[in-house]
């Protein structure tokens, strides 16, 4: 398994109010699986995605993955764990405006030991010929194709998906979903998507769904469709 | 206006960039509003004292005394005296000067105690008593005569009590002056005679000429010419300048500091801008909110800075009147300078932030909704640079100048600032180093000077002679008065070289090269000029230049001085000797020590030291002030960038070296163009004060000064940095995952 949560509790205080997020969560990834989290706004889908990416520490509990206790160790170790095992993808893709498309994935590829080759990962997304251009100067879609690539050159263990097609169309979002499974298989990448399009859960092997701060399903999908299938 | 409510919140959220600016205002209205009103009052004071104390035009010396004062008074419409001083050794090392009270032309003015009564009585000046501990009621020997010290006074033509009219630096230390009764002067034992004229009419020149026929005149100075009359009047366009210029520079660099300040607070407000345009609130009501983060920095700042500004009017004064032998001053605040304190920063600011605001409000509520119009060109710079060559961290860093060019000129602009002002004042103690080593170590061998107070002839034992008058020639369409200077053709005493270093032999004419550089002179040039003493006119010929400082003092052989001027054969009116000769004080104009003035010059040395300290702190806060709130603009103007670096596993090392290191390469940018900036300034600064002065200060700032400057600068961007780490520290990862960027 290369993510194992076990009985983790997070809460945040708003004012002098006490706000719990994510109550005695437990749930895990098998290495190489697609695993989405449903769940609609407020439920603790992002919260719970920041611990597992180590943004957020969680207040009891465990977050063991690939061998390491997030909870455990310290700022510099989570740092390090960030820099190596994780690769992120968020809604609104958050390229650094002032830096090319090439620079974007630069950015991460640059404190990466064993980074892949920038114009290979570029070529894999299909956004070479859009290398020089700065991401004010691309769609949507392809700005969230330069993310992708920015979030596997470092060779990410897990790669964290923050609705991915939140701020996309229909056809793009497909694409961009497809591209993610090929992801998954080309580099054995674990995945983890965050949605609240119940439709995508179409293309994972796991499926979670919470509310209100709790697991309330956690199950496996048998019927795993190809990107191109899914439909809503 | 309900929205008015969130300027002060604003404000306090981004206090330090707010809180920096208005420091600046505090010290830019507080300069102005201080050195302003006191030189002013400085000023006014010296006018009021030279004109009710009746300051002479010019003082002279002839060899007999002139029996029919008042026919020439009638004859040419002068107030003329005469006058009578007997230098007294009051210890080993300093001299007293006894002057004989006068009635009509430099009347005496009483700062402390009171004025003469009866005989007996003496009044001496305050830097000289307080230089040797004498108190008012304190007894005083001089010459076997006793007398009592009734009070400090002060002379228009001692204001700047120098020994010499021709010296730079006093020394309360080794001279000051006394003044007695007409009566007692005559008990002491007067060694020097002279005259003080005050002219009613332009006719000094017809005065002159008929003195030379009936006697020799022996001396004659100008008060232009007299560096105890105008020294002070060069340290005031001084301290105008520094009153009027340096608190612009500083509300200018405001204006930059503020406008960037506002600039990224309005893009960052577009959201809610757009908000309010669709909710029906007017541009004009938008404006008038946004001008109110001005006016409310304005307001503090002037009202703050005028306030201490008033409130160091008197030390300020205190600190003049101290350092110059000048009456108690009477404080006359001038509400012209406290209302133009007051207002200055709106001036400068209102059209700024109009134009800031405009220019972001022409925007439609549309644009303003969906973050303003995002700009799809790269600039010109950042094409140009082709910066695919440079690694990643170079290349961020160069992106992140480039595209801020507002926020990158005012940190280039603000590090210039502070390291120029930083610079000021060692470029000033370097000057004035270079001037007393150039001057008085390297070029004047002597250690004695002896000027006679009448024409000598005859061989010397030792020393060598010396004669120098005052000419005039007109020169860059001006009559202007220069010293002629007749030297042994085999003088070791003076030792004259030109710009390559090379020694300069007294066979030919040499001029200094401050008196080449005021009148645009070269070698070659031929100069045609008049005794002052005698009329006698003759040409000159330049031959070569000298680094030399000094004053505008031309040297030629002492033999062609004697015969262009008519003056016997080896005659000569002043001896300069390695030792100290035995000559009858009877027949001395003057005598001069060398060691006196590199004394006097040493005793300037610490309280110039405070000068720099307190300029570089001055530097220091506005250097820390602008590259802080620089730095922390950055910061929040990449804050998702920083969060995105800090989700991608960067370690807060790196996050600060691509951050907060990101201003380096300007901080070292803006410290190389204030070297020459500040050379060419003070150069002009100098040339300004010095203008009616007989010194020329060469401009001069040691290597070493500006790695001490340069290490300090560094200094102040390295704390500044150390401040904002913090702030890059508090950036959250989560802040970035949501966010909505383009």
């Amino acid at each position: 398994m290369l993510m194992e949560i076990k009985n983790m509790d997070k809460s945040f205080v708003i004012g002098k109010e006490s706000f719990k997020a994510l109550q005695n969560v437990s749930l895990g990834i098998d290495r190489g699986e697609i695993g989405v989290i449903l769940g609609p706004s407020g439920s603790g889908k992002s919260t719970l995605l920041n611990i597992i990416g180590g943004i957020e520490r969680a207040d009891r509990g465990s977050v063991v993955i690939d061998d390491v206790d997030l909870t455990q160790i310290n700022d510099f170790k989570l740092t390090q764990f960030r820099r190596n095992s994780i690769g992120f993808i968020f809604q609104f893709y958050n390229l650094i405006p002032n830096l090319t498309v090439y620079e974007n994935v630069e950015v991460a590829a640059n404190i990466s030991k064993d980074a892949l080759d920038i114009d290979e990962v570029l070529h894999s997304v299909d956004m070479s010929e859009f290398k020089h251009r700065f991401p004010r100067e691309l769609s949507g879609g392809q700005q969230q194709r330069v993310s992708i690539a920015r979030a596997i050159v470092k060779k990410p263990k897990f790669l964290l998906c923050d609705e991915p097609t939140g701020a996309l169309d229909y056809h793009t979002s497909k694409e961009i979903l497809k591209l993610i499974t090929v992801i998954n298989k080309k580099f054995v990448t674990t995945v983890l998507i965050i949605t609240h399009n119940t439709a995508i859960s179409a293309i994972a092997n796991r499926i979670i769904k919470l509310r209100s701060g709790e697991v309330i399903e956690n199950s496996i999908n048998d019927n795993v469709l190809p990107a191109e299938r899914v439909v809503w | 206006m309900v929205i008015n409510k969130k300027v002060k919140r604003t404000m306090f959220e981004h206090k330090s960039q707010y809180i920096g600016s208005i420091i600046l205002i505090i010290i830019g209205c507080m300069l102005y509003s201080s050195f302003n009103i006191a030189m002013v009052d400085v000023q006014d004071n010296l006018n009021n004292f030279r004109t009710v104390h009746k300051l002479e035009d010019a003082s002279f010396i002839v060899q007999n005394p002139i029996p029919n004062l008042q026919e020439l008074e009638d004859k040419y419409d002068i107030t003329l005296e005469e006058r009578k001083s007997s230098d007294f050794n009051y210890d080993s090392k300093s001299v007293l000067r006894i002057l004989q009270s006068t009635e009509k032309v430099d009347k005496y003015a009483v700062i402390k105690g009171r004025s003469l009564q009866h005989m007996g009585e003496i009044l001496i000046d305050q830097g000289f008593a307080k230089a040797h501990s004498l108190s008012v009621d304190d007894n005083l020997k001089i010459n076997n005569v006793m007398f009592k010290i009734v009070g400090y006074m002060t002379t228009p033509d001692y204001v700047y009590p120098l020994k010499s009219e021709s010296d730079v630096l006093k020394n309360p230390k080794a001279f000051g002056i006394a003044v007695v009764a007409k009566g007692d002067i005559e008990e002491i034992g007067p060694n020097l005679t002279y005259y003080s004229v005050k002219f009613n009419r332009p006719n000094s020149d017809e005065f002159i000429k008929d003195l030379g026929n009936k006697n020799i005149l022996i001396q004659w100075i100008n008060k232009k010419d007299n560096n105890r009359i105008s020294f002070i009047d060069g340290d005031m366009k001084g301290g105008v300048t520094v009153g009027k210029d340096l608190p612009i520079a500083i509300l200018v660099l405001t204006c930059i500091l503020i406008s960037v300040v506002l600039t990224r607070l309005i893009k960052e407000e577009y959201l809610e801008i757009g908000t309010l345009y669709a909710l029906g609130y007017t541009k004009k009501e938008i404006m008038n909110h946004y001008f109110r983060y001005s006016l409310i920095m304005s307001v503090i700042g002037s009202a703050m800075g005028t306030f201490i500004g008033s409130l160091l009017v008197k030390p300020l004064l205190s600190e003049v009147t101290g350092y110059y032998n000048l009456p108690l001053l009477i404080i006359n605040f001038d509400m012209k300078y406290i209302i133009q304190s007051f207002l200055l920063p709106f001036i400068f600011l209102i059209p700024v932030t109009y134009i800031v605001i405009s220019r972001s409000l022409k925007l439609s509520p549309v644009q303003l909704m969906r973050g303003g119009v995002q700009k799809t060109k790269v600039n010109f710079i950042e094409k140009s640079l082709k910066l695919d060559r440079f690694k990643f961290n170079t290349k961020f860093k160069i992106r992140e100048m480039v595209r801020s060019l507002p926020r990158t000129m005012l940190m280039i602009f603000g590090v210039t600032f502070a390291s120029m002002l930083l610079l000021l004042g060692f470029a000033t103690k370097d000057s004035m180093d270079y001037m007393v080593n150039s001057s008085y170590k390297d070029i004047y061998q002597y250690n004695y000077q002896y000027t006679f107070n009448a024409l000598q002839s005859g061989v010397l034992d030792s020393g060598e002679k010396r004669s120098l008058s005052t000419y005039t020639a007109n020169l860059n369409q001006k009559d202007e008065n220069f010293v002629i200077c007749g030297v042994q053709k085999d003088s070791k005493l003076i030792n004259l070289v030109d710009r390559s270093n090379n020694h300069l032999s007294f066979d030919q004419v040499i001029i200094t090269k401050s008196m080449s550089d005021r009148y645009g002179l070269k070698e070659g040039d031929s100069i045609k000029v008049k005794n002052k003493l005698n009329s006698e006119k003759f040409t000159i010929k330049i031959d070569k230049i000298a680094k030399a400082y000094t004053g505008d003092i031309i040297y030629m052989p002492l033999n062609d001085f004697n015969r262009l001027n008519g003056y016997p054969e080896n005659s000569y009116f002043q001896i300069d000797s390695k030792e100290k000769l035995n000559i009858p004080s009877n027949k001395l104009l003057a005598e001069s020590n060398r060691q006196d003035m590199i004394d006097g010059y040493n005793a300037l040395l610490l309280p110039m030291k405070y000068m720099i300290g307190g300029i570089a702190a001055t530097a220091f806060i506005i250097g820390l002030i602008v590259i802080y709130v620089v730095t922390s603009l950055l910061i929040e103007e990449n804050k998702a960038n920083i969060s995105m670096f800090k989700i991608l596993g960067y370690s807060n090392k790196e996050v600060f070296s691509l951050i907060l290191s990101s201003n380096t390469i300007l901080v070292i940018l803006g410290f190389i163009i204030s070297v020459p900036l500040i050379l060419a300034s003070l150069k002009s600064f100098f040339n300004t004060m010095t203008k009616d002065m007989n010194i020329t200060i060469p401009t001069q700032l040691y290597n070493i000064n500006i790695l001490i400057s340069f290490v300090i600068i560094m200094l102040t961007y390295e704390l500044s940095k150390a401040l904002n780490r913090k702030k890059v520290l508090s950036v959250s990862m989560a802040d970035s995952l949501k966010e909505k960027r383009d």
